[in-house]
């Protein structure tokens, strides 16, 4: 080498740098006419759910109480049921579709990446930005952000104009108070918006979209779905709603004191608190992050 | 046809790569096997060899996306990774079939820009250049190969880099396109830049190369003016044109040089110049028609070099095993 240059003299990257990549990952959402239609088609499938819901598609819950959860005395459990009255329905239940659109979400979010792979575009890619963990910062971001914005109009949407025809309809709602009602539509959103960067930081893992979804879909809507559907003890749906990024479920748990007759997520009631098992898909999801990192550094493109 | 002149950026003294020692196995596969050159700014360097030789690699290995088990690989003195604004000193093209397909090409050529803090209005300048400017709002997927080929120079020329990278730019471009791609590469050489140029079929780069650098089986065969090379090969070659072959034949195998019939009134002398050619033929009053000194094209002298480093070879023809 005949060159006198520092080694790195022009590597000092400006923060500015970062913006114009979070700029340029936007501008590959954005150009994408499917990714764009799939975010518009789950919040329609939220929504959708939430007025089939509310405009007599399901039956209200029985007004019986039946068993306790584990963990509670017959006696805290009884008095919960009585002092809360018997409501037909929930906030939390105008939120039903939001497996469906999760699932919808999951594969833009899949797609976002693994398209790159499938292509070899993620070679266009890192040759334009060669310092890998930015362009995955960037990328999760921007998804994040994205799958944000989407469950918030979802949740929303689905909260008010269910609510409004059910009161239409002459149907009560169990009433939360606003900063409770707040946290379950921010947090659906906030569960969408994590999951959809778990399921990136996957597909960064796999770099096959087929697998990323699966993936996706097993551990995060699965144990859900399980539970609402009664479809497996107990004791397992319990178990899975603890320990898999579907915890998160539980930012749509309307209060975590009452407790009504059928014991699913759909009525609300879930094994962790709000907060708590929004944090158990936070860890998976940074876990998977640092994963994906260290892979995406340390595999040829 | 086009005049890349408008590039703004004048030559710079930092348009080289060098390569020194390259070494990388997939598996039991060894790709590179010490790959050793240098791209000087100001000439298009041709990267040849047959496929499979390890070109496509090494240009992953330059740009930081494959890592090498051994040696270096530095642009304008820097390792690729290092340098900010990465397209504003290396433009590279390496596979013009890397594109979402959904995406108008000039949506695609918008978001490689915003990485690099540029405009779209240096989208609609390389878009000119390329001739693209009728079909860039176009979903890419529906290019043929040829304008995929033009997007990716496109793509390439954003930032105006000293340096361009382009591997098998040829691909898929149909003869019109072929003789723009020849001047273009030419004309951006001209200005300064280092041009690196990979193919598998030689004669693309005939007339269009300056140098070259000749790979097969991961190691350098030849790093050569393309001006040597072709005297090289050539040899010491004459043909001759006679309807008495057999006659002709005879008197220069006596006359010591290695003769070969390439036709029913064609013949191949090895050994002897033309001079001497013509003496020994009027010696045993041989008539003959044409005696012309043998010049080599490049493709000759590219099987030449490469004939054992070919990796995949079908049998020899019937016809030809039987001569």
């Amino acid at each position: 080498m005949t060159t006198v240059r520092p080694y790195r003299s022009s590597a000092p990257a400006r923060r500015g740098d970062f913006v114009q990549l979070l700029h340029a990952e936007w501008t590959k959402f954005r150009t994408v006419r499917g990714w764009v239609a799939g975010m518009i088609v789950a919040v329609l499938v939220i929504v959708g759910f939430g007025l089939f819901v509310s405009g007599g598609g399901v039956k209200p819950s029985g007004t019986k109480t039946g068993a306790c959860p584990p963990g509670m005395s017959s006696a805290q459990c009884g008095s919960a049921a009585v002092s809360l009255g018997t409501p037909e329905n929930t906030i939390a239940l105008y939120l039903i579709g939001t497996f469906a659109g999760l699932i919808v979400v999951a594969v833009v979010a899949t797609m976002f990446m693994s398209a790159e792979y499938r292509r070899g575009l993620i070679r266009t890619t890192l040759a334009a930005s060669p310092i890998r963990g930015r362009v995955l910062a960037a990328k999760a971001i921007v998804i994040g952000a994205v799958a944000f914005v989407t469950g918030l109009a979802a949740a929303g949407g689905a909260v008010l104009f269910a609510t409004g025809l059910a009161h239409h309809r002459g149907l009560s709602v169990l009433a939360v108070r606003w900063p409770t009602e707040l946290r379950v539509i921010a947090g659906t959103a906030a569960l969408i918006a994590v999951a959809a960067v778990f399921t990136l930081a996957i597909a960064a893992i796999v770099r096959r979209s087929g697998a990323t979804v699966t993936i996706a879909i097993v551990t995060v809507v699965f144990p859900y779905f399980l539970s609402i559907s009664n479809g497996g003890a107990a004791g397992v749906t319990d178990f899975l709603l603890r320990v898999t990024p579907a915890a998160a479920f539980a930012v749509q748990q309307p209060t975590p004191q009452y407790y009504l007759a059928v014991t699913s997520p759909a009525t609300g009631f879930f094994p962790l608190a709000p907060w708590a098992g929004f944090a158990v898909l936070c860890g998976w999801t940074v876990l998977a992050l640092v994963l994906a990192a260290y892979l995406l550094r340390r595999r040829d493109a | 046809m086009t005049n890349p002149g408008f590039l703004r950026r004048p030559p710079s003294p930092e348009a080289t790569i060098e390569v020194d020692g390259l070494r990388k196995r997939f598996g039991s596969t060894v790709a590179l096997d010490g790959i050793t050159f240098s791209v000087p700014p100001g000439q298009v360097t041709g990267f040849v060899g047959p496929n499979g030789a390890g070109k496509s690699t090494t240009m992953r290995v330059i740009l930081g996306l494959d890592a090498a088990d051994a040696g270096t690989a530095v642009v304008g003195g820097q390792p690729y990774w290092s340098l900010r604004h990465p397209l504003t000193h290396v433009g590279s093209l390496l596979d013009a079939s890397a594109l979402q397909p959904s995406r108008t090409a000039r949506n695609h050529l918008l978001w490689l820009a915003h990485s690099q803090g540029l405009g779209s209005r240096r989208v609609d300048e390389v878009v000119g250049v390329v001739g693209l400017k009728s079909a860039i709002r176009r979903p890419a997927g529906g290019f043929s190969l040829g304008m995929r080929q033009r997007l990716g120079i496109a793509a390439a020329l954003l930032g105006d880099p000293p340096i361009l990278m382009l591997d098998e730019p040829f691909n898929g471009m149909d003869p019109e396109g072929i003789v723009w791609m020849r001047g273009f590469l030419r004309a951006l050489a001209a200005q300064g830049r280092a041009v690196f140029v990979s193919s598998h079929l030689m004669s693309e780069l005939q007339d269009t190369a300056d140098h070259l650098v000749v790979v097969g089986r991961g190691k350098v065969i030849a790093d050569t003016s393309v001006k040597d090379l072709i005297a090289a090969a050539s040899g010491d070659r004459v043909e001759l044109r006679t309807a008495e072959r057999a006659e002709a034949m005879k008197a220069l195998a006596d006359a010591g040089a290695e003769v070969s019939a390439t036709a029913p009134d064609a013949v191949l002398v090895k050994g002897l110049s033309a001079e001497r050619t013509v003496a020994a033929l009027t010696a045993k009053h041989v008539t003959f028609a044409e005696v012309t000194t043998h010049r080599a094209t490049l493709e000759e002298a590219y099987m030449e070099l490469t004939r054992d480093a070919v990796e995949y070879r079908a049998a020899p023809a019937a016809g030809e095993a039987a001569r």
